[in-house]
């Protein structure tokens, strides 16, 4: 699902910005709307704080509040959800993932987009940035972009907020979260 | 018996006549016949052993339970998704349920020019088996849902070909999950069908039993290895080891998996084949907004179809391509809207208002699967130009017939979005590229990597899949097709698998194996 980034090719992204990452992993975490609005869940089990908020900050870009229906990315916890969802994922997609979000935390100075990581960028050029990575000339720049959106999809469209907002009516069956609850009950 | 290889702690060690490696469409068929035969079958299973009552409904759960690497699978360069099922019963199981044989003239062109020595008739028949054992019916038109309604009415208004599919459902409820697995056993899957009937005919079923390797013996196969896992994960950790010893391997993993296993056991074959010859049969989604409410997540998702497009070159095989009326849940459909941001979500609000139907077109071989150093499953597939060509004209007459049955806008999914209002929009796809960038394709098909024929130095197996140059190994899944079977698979499968267990069954009566 995600694009493969081998070692190779995540060195290539990175070319010249090994100075960088060391002095960028000092920069606080979130100047990006959400990562500013809320905390990392206690809880992650498979991405690093700073995977969750690159990844909130996608999601938002990719599902931003308000438009034809008002739930976004923000108001369900997208990157949180993502996280849950890779929890028994093969562990080459996980690596992959993690890469491939360094890739995009850093890209803003691998790119020469910005002398900032992509959480500490204001709003308005976080989501130039993110934007910009679709007609990127890396083929596996763009394939990132593909692939987080579909995994973000993935996380909003499973939540009853999001069902509400596009008139499904969701499953028949009971789930398991509703089933231990009417067992408890 | 069920063995349950999630719950098992000590290591596990069985002997019996046929050992049968896969439970899909393949495997279950033959290892009912088989165990109708009075041998001795033990199936393995790589996923778990989940029923109805597992089955959610809900695409967050069910894809990781009931799907190879969670439905992520895909060609290298990422332009297909191959899906698979990986649970007992395979692809059967998560399959859209319909029901069609191979088309005669396809089989004659594997007859003709694949040294294949299948009876006709005796297809025919195995055909009519299969058909049997799973309660094939035509589906009713009272089943249609409005969007494979709007598929037929747009079909008649332009005067193309067109028909309701058969199907393997009784008493279906028409709730439109049939992807996540059915949840009222209505789908006749090889669960609920064969997988019982073989159990009922004294077989073994085991299940998160991962086979690892056929074993050879004197210039023969005589078992097979492997682990059994947790439940689990997408590639669930070993718990204990695994061992059957048999008169026969039969492999059924599917096309991708049946040769990476032979390739894991250092099995070659003369033909130089294993792993090659892949088949996608990809297909391209296209989307239709209309103005009335659709509901097409509700009612039975494939009913309908368009085949005016479909036509045979008897050089090799069928080509055009087919419009097939489809339905998923919201992630599935969101996953095919090539628009980002707030673009997105304003055709997200529609969804209820959405139809949608797939162009499938039927490829000549040009993949091949193979595992990375690393273990990794490698799908390498070149998009032929001609098939490059058919998707496009496919997307074109999927919104000619959408338009024509009243929808206000229809998208292939692509990116970037094209809309397609009017006749005139329709020069919108004249020119769209079908790469990696610029669409998602899907494969429910893969076929084709173990090909059957009766030259050795052409094909893997023979025609009713003994493997050339290996005793006691036989393939019976997808892979065996020469080419693309050029409809959908299961029938065509569970009629080859049904031959092949019964030839296996003969030579064991007359004690040649
Ligand atoms: C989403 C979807 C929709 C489809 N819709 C239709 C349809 O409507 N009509 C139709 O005719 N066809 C349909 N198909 C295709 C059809 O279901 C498949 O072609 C058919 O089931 C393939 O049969 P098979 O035996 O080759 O493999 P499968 O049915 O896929 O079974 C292979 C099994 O082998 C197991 N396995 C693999 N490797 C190992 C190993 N090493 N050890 C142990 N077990 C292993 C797998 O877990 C799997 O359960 C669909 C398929 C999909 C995925
Ligand atoms: S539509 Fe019918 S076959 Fe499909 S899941 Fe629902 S009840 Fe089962």
């Amino acid at each position: 699902m995600i694009p493969e980034i081998d070692r190779r090719t995540f060195l290539r992204g990175a070319t010249g910005a090994g100075a960088l990452l060391v002095f960028g992993g000092a920069l606080p975490l979130g100047a990006c709307v959400l990562a500013q609005a809320s905390d990392p869940p206690p809880d992650l089990a498979v991405l690093s704080p700073r995977a969750w908020a690159t990844l909130a900050c996608f999601a938002d870009h990719a599902i931003p509040r308000g438009g034809a229906f008002e739930a976004g990315a923000s108001d369900v916890g997208v990157a949180g959800l993502v996280d849950g969802w890779l929890v028994g994922a093969d562990s080459r997609l996980v690596t992959d993932l993690r890469r491939g979000l360094a890739l995009l935390e850093w890209g803003p100075l691998l790119l020469g987009f910005a002398a900032r990581p992509l959480t500490a960028l204001p709003p308005e050029s976080a989501g130039a940035y993110l934007a910009s990575l679709t007609t990127s000339r890396l083929g596996f720049v763009r394939q990132l972009h593909a692939a987080l959106s579909e995994l973000c999809l993935l996380a909003f469209y499973s939540t009853r907020s999001a069902w509400r907002a596009i008139g499904y009516d969701g499953p028949i069956v009971l789930g398991l979260a509703e089933s231990v609850e009417l067992e408890r009950r | 018996m069920i063995i349950y290889g999630s719950e098992r702690v000590e290591d596990l060690s069985l002997r019996c006549d046929v050992v049968v490696v896969g439970s899909g469409a393949g495997g279950a068929a033959a290892a009912r016949v088989l165990a109708a035969a009075g041998a001795k079958v033990v199936i393995l299973e790589e996923g778990g052993y989940h029923t109805s009552f597992d089955f959610k409904q809900r695409e967050r759960e069910m894809l990781p339970m009931l799907y190879r690497d969670r439905a992520t699978q895909r060609t290298r360069d990422r332009l297909v998704n191959v899906l698979q099922g990986r649970c007992v019963g395979g692809s059967t199981v998560v399959n859209m349920a319909d029901c069609a044989r191979v088309p005669r003239a396809v089989l004659e062109h594997w007859q003709r020019d694949f040294a294949v020595e299948i009876d006709t008739a005796d297809f025919e028949a195995a055909s009519e088996r299969a058909e049997a054992a799973l309660g094939v019916a035509e589906i009713a038109a009272d089943q249609l849902n409005a969007n494979n309604r709007k598929l037929l009415a747009g079909a008649e208004q332009l005067g193309w070909r067109r028909s309701r599919f058969h199907h393997n459902r009784t008493e279906c409820t028409g709730c439109g999950f049939c992807l996540m697995g059915c949840a009222f056993d209505a789908k006749r899957s090889a669960l609920v069908t064969l997988v019982p009937a073989a159990l009922a005919d004294g077989a073994t079923l085991v299940s998160n039993a991962r086979v690892e390797r056929v074993v050879v013996r004197g210039g023969r196969a005589v078992g097979v290895q492997g682990v059994l896992t947790e439940e689990h994960g997408d590639r669930p950790a070993a718990r204990v080891r695994l061992e059957v010893a048999a008169d026969v391997v039969l492999l059924a993993c599917g096309a991708v998996h049946t040769p990476l296993l032979l390739q894991a056991s250092e099995i070659a074959s003369a033909s130089g084949q294993i792993g090659r010859n892949l088949s996608l049969q990809p297909q391209l989604p296209v989307l239709a907004v209309f103005s009335e409410r659709m509901v097409s997540f509700r009612g039975i998702p494939q009913s309908a179809y368009c085949d005016e497009h479909l036509v045979f070159d008897p050089r090799v095989g069928m080509t055009g391509f087919a419009i097939e009326g489809i339905a998923g849940g919201p992630v599935q459909t969101a996953g095919l809207v090539g628009a980002s941001g707030r673009d997105h979500k304003r055709w997200m609000a529609r969804f209820a208002h959405t139809g949608s139907c797939l162009v499938l077109v039927p490829d000549q071989p040009a993949g091949s699967v193979a595992a990375d150093e690393t273990g990794r499953t490698r799908i390498d597939y070149a998009l032929q130009p001609d098939v490059e060509q058919r998707i496009r004209d496919g997307a074109r007459a999927a919104a000619r017939l959408y338009l024509a049955a009243g929808a206000e806008v229809v998208v292939p999914a692509l990116r970037p979005l094209t809309e397609i209002r009017n006749e005139a929009d329709l020069a919108r796809l004249d020119d769209v590229a079908v790469n990696p960038d610029a669409t998602t394709l899907l494969s429910a098909h893969p076929q084709g990597t173990c090909r059957m024929g009766e030259d050795a130095r052409r094909a893997v197996v023979d025609s009713r899949g003994r493997f050339h140059g290996l005793e006691g190994l036989w393939i019976a899944d997808a892979s065996v097709f020469p080419t693309s079977a050029s409809t959908h698979t299961m029938i065509p499968i569970m009629a080859f698998a049904d031959l092949a267990a019964r030839s296996i069954a003969q030579a064991r009566a007359a004690r040649t194996i």
